[in-house]
């Protein structure tokens, strides 16, 4: 029977625990900071986890929540903990739903527990360099609120327009500048949270601690799974005096990952680091030259986003283009601080830059970089309307293995997808490579088993060249199965611990390998 | 009502754009902060419309809800790479929900009113002007049409004598709408009536056509007959400012000469209308700085991502509770960093700032120019 046009198509299952209800959660939050609604239940199915991208445009929900709640105060997430634990129902604490692993799907129903109205700063402390917020504070509400006062946190991942705070904490996440300023685990002085059993845990704020294992720590990139972050603490820097750039051109990727491996070990530390292969370095070069002046420009202008049109629709051709668009990766770096040691660092690894054969641009397209460089978050829609997916993974390993890394991950997905990757978040022991993929098969059934093989076969590339499965994305639902063999039998410590936490298994079931 | 409904069409590559996107522009939107929901951030409200153009999801009282949660401050455009324009969106469903009956009643009382006055309130808003307003100045004609907004009339009057003072002063010579003619119809466009936007708008520029400047104190009216008006036929030769552009003006030829008068901590809001929509930053301040004698503090968001006031695209009258929420950001500000004053050129928000915290002092820059005359 052909389907009716007046019928709406989507189709919401009931909730997964009847045994929750309504009044349980007014009587905690009131009446305007609960629901049960249809749109709530749809826009928070899903993250920014691509495979929610297809679901969503297939038009499917495959995982609601049954109520979604709005905690203004922290005894309100110590009473529904409470509730959780006599009832067994998950919690799913929510930050902004960037987190691209699927770390906020309710898999197995339940309350999201959404922290965004929780967002105050709590304390800018100038003298100490500390900050206090509360956890479902925006990313760039917090930073710009620090700027004002003369401060930054340091922390730009590319999603701080659409995160959290809490967020960032739990997925033990990674901003662009974290060669200077580190990640957030380096960020972090002390957390508060309700833990799955209604106590709160509080850090006693000090520069360092030797009185046991770090338990901040414990929860930073803990997913969800083992508490509710309310309030963090992080170090906070003074606005930079000075800003410098620097671009390079090699010739080959090696000899960028060479040059960036030598001026990390020489001590420097650039704000950020990013060398681009061959195909990243062509589209962002065709993105710089989105709006061209001359004729010939122009043209080659044309041929490039017809040639990015094609490449995606035919992952083949990428092999004939490679000696086309080869020998050119681009390097940039910027650096942060003051004056005089920027102008040093830059002139240093310029040098290093320079016997390596890299060619030295100026600072052109860093400072272009800077200018747009939370543009790209912002383009895969055009892709994903078109039929197509897009995921990105970043992985890490130490230099030894990097160009086999780089080397296996392309060979394991090229001729299926389009791949490309840069080099982000060096170390003087390694750095992390970032990966973006696109294709589509010939139906939404086939693009999604494309999907499914290409990200397995990534991932199996990825493991078998010594490298981590996440440098800074986290787990969520995407990686979970293979935590066994990233932690070993550091995931059976995992359990136990999440187990002794959170025996009735209420926080987040189902992220994390656990 | 079909399954997939044409009046969204036109909006199918934009609410592909927006559902597909990480959320980037979440951070500017006043309703984001606020309630901090997902079916309420812009990503939510254009995901859920995706779902209903598809014939996904029903247009119904969830999803229009969702739709009335915008002030139409544009900050989401400023944030979006793609310079999405959301607002004509939600308008368009807001339209659909009018003419299935959906609409809160809010609405449909305000519509009620429009028909009837021209304006939402009602006569008492001619009568208003009448009173404060010399005869002689209504109906003639004169280089400059002055042009009172609806909120100012209702609520405050002052404005229009401060204004009246200030032009006399100046001698400049105006003519000043109505007592009939009160209200640019953007509330009925926003609120999803744009027949009725569209008779009231006519009725306007069948009169403005007769002046070579029209002025008024309201930024959602300038901006309308700036953006809307001449698609319906507003001659190019009529140039529509706001107030604050005249004043200031009036100052730098030296028509006028007030006495500078500072103000402990004098915090300067942004009106959307005149900010976003307009590009009109530096006029305001700059004539603060000239009545104060030094520059007007910054909110933490200004200019292009300036705070809304809340009182936009009908949210006091179908989220009161996220109108007042919004209104407190830039109130609470201007508080916890010990301002005195919070200046709008804009009293719809002053309306809503006032609202927000009774005891701050907020006024229009018009009163402290008249104040120092
Ligand atoms: C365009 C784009 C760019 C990105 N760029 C970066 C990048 O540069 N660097 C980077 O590290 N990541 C990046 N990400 C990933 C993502 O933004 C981060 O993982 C971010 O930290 C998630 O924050 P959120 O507030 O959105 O959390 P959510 O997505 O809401 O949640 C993520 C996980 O944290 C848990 N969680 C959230 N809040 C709390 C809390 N208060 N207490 C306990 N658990 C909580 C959730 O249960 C979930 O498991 C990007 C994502 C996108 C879409
Ligand atoms: S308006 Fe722009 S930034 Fe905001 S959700 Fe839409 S596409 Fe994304
Ligand atoms: S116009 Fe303003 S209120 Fe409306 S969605 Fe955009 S930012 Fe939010």
């Amino acid at each position: 029977m052909a389907p009716d046009p007046t019928t709406p198509t989507m189709k919401l299952r009931s909730p997964v625990h009847p045994s929750v209800t309504e009044s349980d959660l007014t009587r905690i939050f009131g009446q305007d900071r609960v629901s049960r609604r249809s749109v709530d239940r749809i826009t928070y199915s899903r993250d920014l986890w691509p495979r929610g991208m297809l679901w969503s445009r297939q038009g499917r929900v495959p995982h609601p929540p049954d109520w979604i709640v709005w905690p203004e105060k922290e005894e309100q997430i110590v009473q529904l903990l409470d509730l959780a634990n006599r009832k067994k129902v998950p919690i799913i604490p929510y930050g902004a739903g960037s987190g691209v692993c699927g770390g906020t799907v309710p898999i197995q129903g339940g309350i999201i527990l959404d922290l965004k109205r929780m967002t105050r700063v709590l304390e800018v402390k100038g003298d100490s360099l500390l900050a206090t917020a509360e956890c479902g504070i925006n990313g760039q509400v917090f930073e710009t609120e620090l700027n004002r006062r003369g401060f930054t946190m340091g922390h730009f991942p590319s999603s701080i327009y659409c995160s959290t705070l809490g967020g960032w904490i739990a997925t033990r996440s990674a901003g662009q500048l974290s060669t200077r300023y580190g990640k957030i685990e380096d960020m972090v002085l002390g957390v508060r949270a309700v833990l799955a059993s209604g106590e709160i845990y509080q850090t006693r704020i000090t520069p360092r601690r030797a009185t046991g294992p770090d338990l901040v720590q414990l929860l930073v990139g803990s997913e969800g799974t083992l508490g509710v972050l309310t309030q963090g603490t992080v170090r906070i820097h003074r606005l930079p005096e000075s800003r410098r750039f620097r671009g390079i051109m090699f010739q080959d990727v090696e000899s960028g990952m060479e040059t960036i491996r030598q001026v990390l070990q020489q001590g420097l530390r650039p704000a950020a680091v990013r060398l681009y292969d061959e195909l990243d370095t062509f589209l962002v070069g065709s993105k710089k030259r989105k709006k061209p002046k001359n004729g010939l420009a122009a043209v080659i202008g044309r041929v490039q986003k017809t040639l990015e049109h094609q490449m995606i629709a035919w992952p083949e051709l990428v092999g004939y283009l490679e000696k086309w668009i080869g020998g050119r990766c681009l390097l940039i770096f910027t650096f942060e601080g003051q004056t005089e040691m920027t102008r040093l660092e830059d002139a240093l690894a310029l040098e290093c830059c320079e016997s390596n054969g890299g060619r030295d641009l100026g600072p052109g397209p860093a400072r272009h970089w800077w200018d747009h460089r939370y543009d790209v978050s912002y383009q895969q829609s055009a892709l994903l309307e078109k039929g197509y997916f897009v995921d990105t993974f970043e992985v890490a390993t130490t230099w030894e293995h990097l160009p086999r890394l780089y080397r296996q991950v392309r060979e394991a997905l090229s001729g299926r997808v389009v791949v490309m990757a840069h080099f982000s978040h060096a170390y003087p022991e390694g750095c992390s490579i970032y990966f973006t993929f696109a294709g589509r098969g010939s139906d939404e059934t086939e693009t999604e088993a494309l999907y499914e093989e290409v990200w397995n076969l990534a991932m199996e590339a990825a493991m078998s060249a010594n490298s981590t499965l996440s440098h800074h994305h986290g787990v969520g639902l995407s990686k979970a199965p293979f935590m066994g063999r990233e932690l070993g039998p550091g995931l059976g410590m995992l359990r136990k611990i999440k187990a002794a936490l959170d025996p009735n298994g209420i926080l987040n079931p189902g992220k994390l390998g656990m | 009502m079909t399954r997939k409904p044409k009046e969204l069409e036109p909006f199918t590559h934009e609410a592909a754009t927006c559902s597909f996107c990480p959320k980037m522009c979440r951070f500017s939107c006043p309703v984001d902060r606020v309630e901090g929901s997902e079916s309420t951030s812009p990503w939510g409200k254009v995901t859920l419309l995706r779902h209903v153009q598809q014939g996904q999801i029903p247009l119904d009282h969830e999803v229009l809800d969702s739709s009335y949660r915008c002030t139409g401050c544009l900050a989401c455009k400023k944030a979006c790479v793609h310079e999405q324009e959301l607002p004509p969106m939600f308008e368009a469903v807001r339209a659909m929900g009018a003419a299935a009956g959906l609409a809160p009643e809010a609405l449909k009382r305000k519509d009620e009113l429009m028909s009837r006055f021209g304006n939402p309130v009602g006569p008492e808003l001619g009568h208003c002007l009448v009173d404060r307003v010399p005869a002689s100045r209504f109906g003639r004609q004169a280089p400059v049409l002055i042009f009172f907004g609806c909120t100012t009339l209702k609520k405050y009057p002052g404005i229009v004598d401060d204004t009246v003072r200030v032009l006399d002063a100046g001698e400049v010579d105006y003519a000043v709408a109505g007592p009939d003619q009160i209200c640019s119809g953007l509330p009925s466009a926003s609120h999803g009536y744009p027949q009725r936007f569209r008779e009231v708008a006519l009725r306007n520029i069948e009169r403005f056509r007769r002046y070579p400047r029209v002025i008024s104190d309201c930024p959602g009216a300038v901006s309308t007959f700036r953006r809307r008006y001449p698609e319906l036929g507003l001659p190019a030769s009529v140039q529509v400012e706001h107030l604050s552009i005249l004043l200031l003006e009036l100052l730098t030829s030296g028509r006028l000469q007030p006495r500078t008068q500072a103000v402990e901590k004098a915090f300067y809001h942004d009106p959307c209308h005149l900010g976003r929509y307009l590009g009109v930053y530096d006029q305001p301040r700059e004539l603060l700085r000239r009545l104060l004698g030094e520059q007007p503090e910054e909110l933490t968001f200004n200019r292009d991502l300036g705070l809304c006031s809340g009182g936009g695209g009908g949210l006091p009258l179908t989220a009161p509770t996220t109108a007042k929420g919004v209104a407190r950001l830039p109130v609470e500000e201007t508080r916890s960093r010990k301002g005195s004053l919070l200046v709008s050129p804009c009293p719809t928000a002053r309306k809503m700032f006032s609202r927000a915290d009774s005891e701050l002092d907020v006024q229009d820059p018009v009163t402290l120019l008249a104040r120092r005359l």
